[in-house]
């Protein structure tokens, strides 16, 4: 039995990428925006793949920033953000780990054999990691190639979502929805953040009009919406139908545009080639995204992936939807006929369930 | 000889480590953590081979084996600036050592799994069957310990979405502490042999169809169809309140029975099957009014229709798969196929109909529907006569409220 594995002649071929909840945080956005930097990093290292590594310690399975992931709850939570793991484009395994000498074991040879890690030995053992999780290496490898790795689909979902979307929603345009709306979940935070609903119903109702093809799809926690929602013929909900992130992630990658506030959804629209309309964009994040308060663009973002700063209103949605829209898809000719997730009735009881990603 | 002087005093301070006197502990603390950095910075610290031959590191141990230690180096002391490093790459190296051990003296704990078939219903509950029947075959004496677990998934499998559908019963599992999905075995090798004991190895190289979630033994399965299996699955604490709250709120005063069908691929019910269950359950509500039904698979937006007053679908509610497992264990009874859902139900007594999952009769014709314990009817057979048959027998045994 050796200390050593392998042979040091063996060029490593993979980065190791490690997610420690002890002290990273159980968030989409920052955990997705880290899947792209593993990818730039296996990329500039000449790496082909990335294996990721998932660590809870069950005695002490959050950071101490959230509290509210305890002992009692957090597979709840560990099982709400697998999915953003399977989105990395260079993804070859991914491990689960739920015990301490294990997992150490596995990181002191990797650096004992100089195999590529992310993050290093050194940051691993400060426990530190920032919030949010900034751009830099993002733009900085955009202004070296003109490009920047692309976030996949969950593995396996990318099909599902094609049949699914052909099949079950009529191929219709897809317009993919997050107003945030903590309020509405066991843990809200900063609520003032939270969209003004009437002004999306409104907008909703609005584009209903004006383009019936245009499906719109609510993602995010069964919590996170008003049941009113679901009275509308052009919404879908698919954690109304027994979906979850993994599928939300999917359908979004094959959307034709994707509206909401600064979250987890728009990170992973931020880091894909669909249009986009982030609203309301928190001004703290100007900095770590290397960005002015109002330019209207990430440095990476194309034309019709567009930023704005303030609380948006029902006009303004309207108008950056017929801007972005427009450019996405022609006006469709299909006549829309009567679509089954528009038929839902029973939802009449008081919402219950989680889903706090 | 240096660890051998280092670890008198060490036995001298441990106790302390703990004590309710700030003082006491305080000092205490100072000097293991001292003689645990002496420890650190020497040669031995960085070679942890236990094999024959070599000497086992006693400090190391003994360290590594106070829970007194171990609850202070991981404590807050973690959080300070030069101390938590410290800490951290203590911990890092003991658990190496530990590690070493571990894999010189114990039985296996790393277990490579093949899935040859799709990822769907059933290769999501013999997962649940490995661990209930085939893992302990592997153990000379099953201490229960928990396991590690590796699964090599072939290219039907990772063109599926139910992956996630996997983790999250994985996580439910009682003896699966650690868990991989791999696209080929060469890869699970290349990547987890550093976790691996020669004995391990040999094991991943040559695992047999007991260890392919797509071929499970024949026997074991028809074993399983007649008498369930132990329990193995958690009943979590959050799953257990949503499902709570979701009879109360959308069934109350029901007698409320948790319903599991055969799924397609896509882990959406079997329109047929459901059609067919609906009769049944019609069957029984004309019987006894206060039965309501929950039901716990998915329906696709083109099937969903009008549904009777008291049938309700859990996942359409917004509870997860693992909420929903978590209502199966806690609901009044059961009926449908034992999938995991089935498995977990029948582990937690409820009363019920439970048909195999698979279609065909295992059961040979051996006879008719048998009461293995109780109410708990197992149909051996998805022939509708005898599901129908199982139907009348749990009608006549239904509680009176």
């Amino acid at each position: 039995m050796t200390w050593q594995y392998g042979s040091d002649s063996e060029k490593p071929v993979a980065l190791l990428g490690i997610f420690d909840f002890s002290y990273q945080h159980y968030a989409l956005g920052d955990l997705l925006t880290n899947q792209v930097n593993l990818a730039i990093l296996a990329s500039e290292q000449g790496l082909q793949h990335v294996d990721i590594v998932v660590m809870v310690n069950p005695e002490r399975p959050s950071a101490r920033q959230q509290t509210f992931v305890t002992r009692a709850n957090y597979i709840a939570h560990l099982d709400n953000v697998m999915p953003v793991f399977a989105c990395n484009p260079l993804l070859r395994s991914l491990q689960l780990i739920r015990d301490v000498q294990t997992f150490n074991f596995m990181v002191a040879l990797h650096h004992r054999n100089h195999s590529p890690m992310w993050p290093d030995l050194s940051t691993h053992l400060k426990m530190r990691q920032d919030f949010p999780i900034d751009h830099g290496r993002i733009n900085a490898f955009h202004a070296r190639h003109g490009h920047i790795p692309q976030l996949s689909a969950p593995r396996g979902y990318q099909a599902w979502a094609q049949r699914f979307h052909a099949t079950e929603l009529e191929g219709r345009p897809l317009v993919i929805i997050n107003p945030r709306q903590s309020s509405l979940t066991e843990n809200p935070t900063v609520t003032y953040r939270d969209a003004p609903l009437p002004a999306w119903h409104a907008f909703i109702d609005a584009v209903a009009e004006k383009r019936p093809e245009a499906l719109f799809v609510m993602v995010g926690g069964f919590q996170e919406w008003e049941h009113r929602l679901l009275l509308r013929r052009n919404v879908f909900i698919p954690r109304a139908w027994g979906l979850r992130l993994a599928h939300e992630l999917a359908l979004l990658k094959i959307a034709d545009l994707f509206m909401g506030t600064s979250s987890g959804f728009a990170t992973f629209a931020t880091f894909t080639d669909i249009a986009y309309v982030i609203v309301n964009v928190e001004h703290s994040f100007a900095g770590p995204a290397e960005v002015r308060v109002n330019d209207r663009h990430f440095p990476f973002a194309k034309a019709n992936q567009i930023l704005t700063w303030r609380r948006e209103t029902g006009d303004e949605l309207l108008s950056l939807f017929d801007e972005v829209y427009a450019g996405a898809r022609p006006i469709g000719t299909k006549k829309t006929g009567a679509l089954a997730v528009g038929a839902r009735q029973d939802l009449s009881s008081r919402s219950i369930g989680i889903d706090t990603v | 000889m240096i660890q051998r002087l280092l670890l008198q005093p060490y036995l001298l301070a441990e106790p302390w480590l703990r004590h309710s006197n700030w003082m006491v502990r305080r000092v205490a603390q100072v000097a293991v953590v001292g003689i645990a950095v002496v420890w650190l910075a020497l040669p031995g610290a960085r070679r942890p081979e236990v094999q024959a031959g070599g000497h086992d590191d006693e400090l190391a141990r003994r360290l590594w084996a106070s829970p007194r230690f171990l609850e202070f180096v991981n404590g807050p002391a973690l959080g300070k600036p030069i101390v938590g490093p410290l800490c951290r790459m203590l911990v890092l190296r003991l658990s190496v050592h530990a590690q070493m051990r571990e894999r010189a003296s114990m039985d296996e704990r790393n277990f490579l799994l093949r899935l040859s078939g799709p990822l769907g219903q059933q290769a999501l509950r013999n997962l649940l069957i490995w661990q209930n029947h085939v893992l302990p075959s592997y153990f000379q004496s099953d201490d229960g310990r928990q396991v590690d677990i590796a699964l090599v998934l072939n290219e039907e499998a990772q063109s599926e979405a139910r992956l996630f559908d996997l983790f999250s019963i994985v996580l439910m599992m009682e003896r699966v502490r650690s868990f991989a999905v791999f696209q080929d075995q060469e890869t699970a090798i290349a990547t987890t042999s550093i976790l691996l004991s020669e004995r391990e190895l040999n094991h991943w190289r040559n695992a047999g169809e007991a260890d392919d979630l797509g071929k499970m033994p024949r026997a074991l399965l028809h074993k399983v169809e007649g008498q369930g299996t132990g329990s193995g699955i958690k009943l979590l604490t959050h799953g257990r309140k949503y499902a709570n709250d979701l009879m109360k709120l959308t069934l109350p005063g029901r007698y409320v029975l948790a319903v599991a069908l055969p799924e397609r691929e896509d882990g959406k019910v079997e329109a047929d099957e459901l059609e067919f269950w609906l009769g049944l359950m019609d069957t029984l509500r004309s019987q006894h009014p206060q039965a309501g039904f929950v039901m716990l698979n998915c329906v696709p937006p083109s099937h969903w229709r009008e549904w009777p007053g008291d049938v309700r679908f859990a996942r359409h509610h917004g509870l997860s798969l693992q909420d929903t497992i978590c209502l199966a264990q806690t609901a009044d009874g059961y009926l449908g196929v034992l999938d995991v859902f089935g498995l977990a139900a029948h582990s937690a007594g409820r009363p019920g109909i439970y048909v195999p999952l698979a279609n065909g009769d295992p059961s040979g014709g051996e006879g008719p529907p048998a009461i293995a314990k109780g109410s708990q009817i197992m149909a051996g057979s998805r022939d509708r006569a005898a599901i129908e048959m199982a139907l009348a027998q749990f009608a006549a045994v239904f509680p009176q409220l």
